[in-house]
């Protein structure tokens, strides 16, 4: 299974979203990694075949997605950014309501939609109603409505906004037993997410595709470029005038300072392991979120 | 060399042995030849990509592409049905509730009040639609849409199943009104009635159904209902305006029903093409298109 997307680009009005983005996808899960406004939701839109291009095409296996319309969407899982829901309906009637969308028959679905209720955690209040649930509750039932047809291609706009680190857990390993026979594009500002499951990491800023790589290939760019250094605490607004920082952690010795930087900040600075962390910060030169 | 060739024409039989030789030879150089050129077959799956692939070019089989249209189109129109039917359990309860309660309080006041009949029927006709639009959009209005347009029914076809569904409802419960009214109180015409209520109900259809796509449904509802009963409160304090409009030459009133069946059949369509993609404007009632990154 191939996903290839050709010069896609999107604009509105004078803004372009995404531009010129080209790229393969093939069985296995892919992190979309980038800022606010990088464009990562307008390019899912496009791969969800619910926004369409100003130029460009998406093929699945060689054949233009516009083209397959309903046999496109048969094979498509898809969680928006901001997860709506009928007020009124319980987790099951609701799933029961996106099965029936999805063509799925009265008897396959009630199966189906058990399946998922106890794969994300929800089968004990799939009969409450969704305006009782929790934030990360509501997402788990967002992520359970993407995988009620068995999706090939599994598009996941910020899956882990409001899961707790146990939900986030249970998530990405969901994610990796899945992965093998569908590809999965998983877009997140949240490194730790990605840093796990992926197989291939997308750089995105401005609406261009800055690189796409192995994790591990992309960290090998920041060998001998992240440092650590415990300093006192009045050397530290010079450190921060001068460097990236990666992290702060005040400690009884001092401050240990993560520090980003090609060359060594100070003598007694150490070479440590590059994460996904520096590699987004050395990219996109913004703070965190873990 | 050779014999001759027995029934000439008919088949052909080599009786030389050397002949025979030279061809076994022929046929097994040329088996070795071949070998060479040996063609593995393809793995099952990349056949079935290549026909995947290839399908989109092929093209209806039909004799009669005006008839394979014809098909499509009652199967589309079967399917949006079937859709319709499906979706009823998903309708709000106060949806029905709201369907009842104005029904019995049209039966009571269509039989209780001795005058004017007629307007009852005119008051309550278009409300059940008012209402019910607020179920059509209300994958819009609860930020579902973006889910539903990724599914294999998409969002366009089950608003218009919805919408269907609501006209139908409304024209079912509005004929049942006047049929009552005329069992009950057999000074009124049946058609006289349907008639006097058709026209204001598919008035409003078109125009709340116009303003719903513009702004958020629940607030377009509420603004029609409190229109239409200002609207009801001058007619039932002055009679003699709903006369006048009762007396309207049939050939004007056919034209008013004309130009609001078309509007509905225009916002419909309208409403089709801007729920397919997101882009033109179905997440945020037409906003700015920047908002959608």
């Amino acid at each position: 299974m191939e996903l290839t997307i050709q010069n896609i680009s999107k604009q509105f009005k004078e803004l372009v979203a995404v531009n010129q983005f080209t790229a393969e996808l093939s069985c296995g899960v892919y992190g979309l990694l980038g800022p606010n406004g990088a464009g990562k939701t307008t390019l899912l839109r496009m791969l969800a075949d619910i926004l369409r291009p100003t130029s460009g095409i998406i093929r699945l296996n060689g054949q233009d997605i516009r083209t397959m319309e309903e046999r496109y969407r048969d094979v498509l899982g898809y969680l928006p950014q901001q997860f709506g829901y009928y007020r009124q309906f319980t987790g099951r009637q609701f799933l029961m309501y996106i099965a029936a969308l999805k063509g799925l028959e009265k008897r396959a679905a009630a199966t189906k939609v058990e399946e998922v209720l106890q794969l994300v955690g929800l089968g004990y209040e799939a009969d409450s109603k969704i305006k009782s649930y929790s934030g990360g509750m509501r997402q788990r039932l967002g992520i359970a409505q993407a995988l009620l047809n068995d999706p090939k291609v599994l598009i996941l706009d910020e899956p882990t906004a409001g899961l707790d680190p146990t939900e986030r857990i249970r998530f990405r390993n969901i994610l990796s037993e899945m992965s093998a026979n569908r590809i999965i594009l998983l877009s997140t500002h949240i490194v730790s997410d990605i840093e796990y499951v992926a197989k291939d990491v997308l750089l995105m800023k401005q609406g261009y595709l800055l690189k796409q790589d192995r994790l591990v290939s992309l960290l090998k760019e920041l060998k001998e470029s992240v440092w650590k250094v415990t300093v006192d605490e009045n050397q530290l607004p010079v450190l921060k005038q001068r460097y990236k920082i990666v992290n702060i952690l005040r400690r009884d010795s001092g401050v240990e300072v993560r520090i980003l930087s090609p060359d060594k900040p100070l003598l007694t600075a150490q070479p440590v392991t590059a994460g996904l962390e520096d590699l987004y910060l050395h990219y996109f030169n913004e703070e965190i979120i873990r | 060399m050779g014999k001759s060739r027995e029934n000439k024409g008919k088949s052909v039989w080599v009786d030389d042995m050397d002949d025979v030789k030279d061809l076994e030879y022929f046929d097994s150089e040329l088996e070795s030849i071949l070998q060479q050129y040996c063609v593995e077959l393809p793995e099952e799956q990349r056949i079935n990509t290549t026909i995947d692939v290839l399908r989109q070019y092929v093209p209806d089989i039909s004799e009669n592409p005006r008839e394979v249209s014809m098909m499509s189109y009652w199967r589309r129109w079967i399917n949006l049905w079937k859709i319709a039917a499906a979706d009823i359990g998903m309708f709000s309860k106060l949806y029905w509730i709201s369907c009842l309660i104005l029904f019995g309080a049209g039966v009571w006041m269509g039989v209780t009040v001795q005058q004017m009949p007629a307007i009852v029927v005119i008051l309550f006709s278009p409300l059940p639609f008012v209402i019910g639009l607020i179920e059509v959009f209300k994958g819009r209005e609860q930020g579902v849409l973006e889910m539903e347009l990724a599914c294999k029914v998409s969002a366009q076809e089950l608003m218009l199943s919805r919408l269907l569904f609501i006209v139908m409802n409304s024209l079912i419960l509005n004929t049942c009104l006047s049929g009552l009214m005329f069992l009950v109180r057999g000074d009124i015409s049946f058609w006289g009635l349907t008639w006097t209520w058709f026209t204001p109900f598919i008035i409003v259809a078109s125009s709340s159904l116009w303003l719903a796509m513009r702004i958020r449904c629940t607030v377009s509802s509420m603004v029609t209902i409190s229109i239409w009963m200002a609207v009801g409160m001058i007619l039932l304090t002055r009679p003699d305006m709903l006369t006048r409009m009762m007396d309207l030459h049939i050939l004007i009133t056919i034209l008013v029903n004309a130009v609001a069946v078309y509007l509905l059949f225009r916002q419909g369509w309208k409403l089709l093409r801007n729920h397919t993609f997101i882009a033109e404007g179905s997440l945020s009632y037409g906003a700015n298109d920047s908002e959608y990154f």
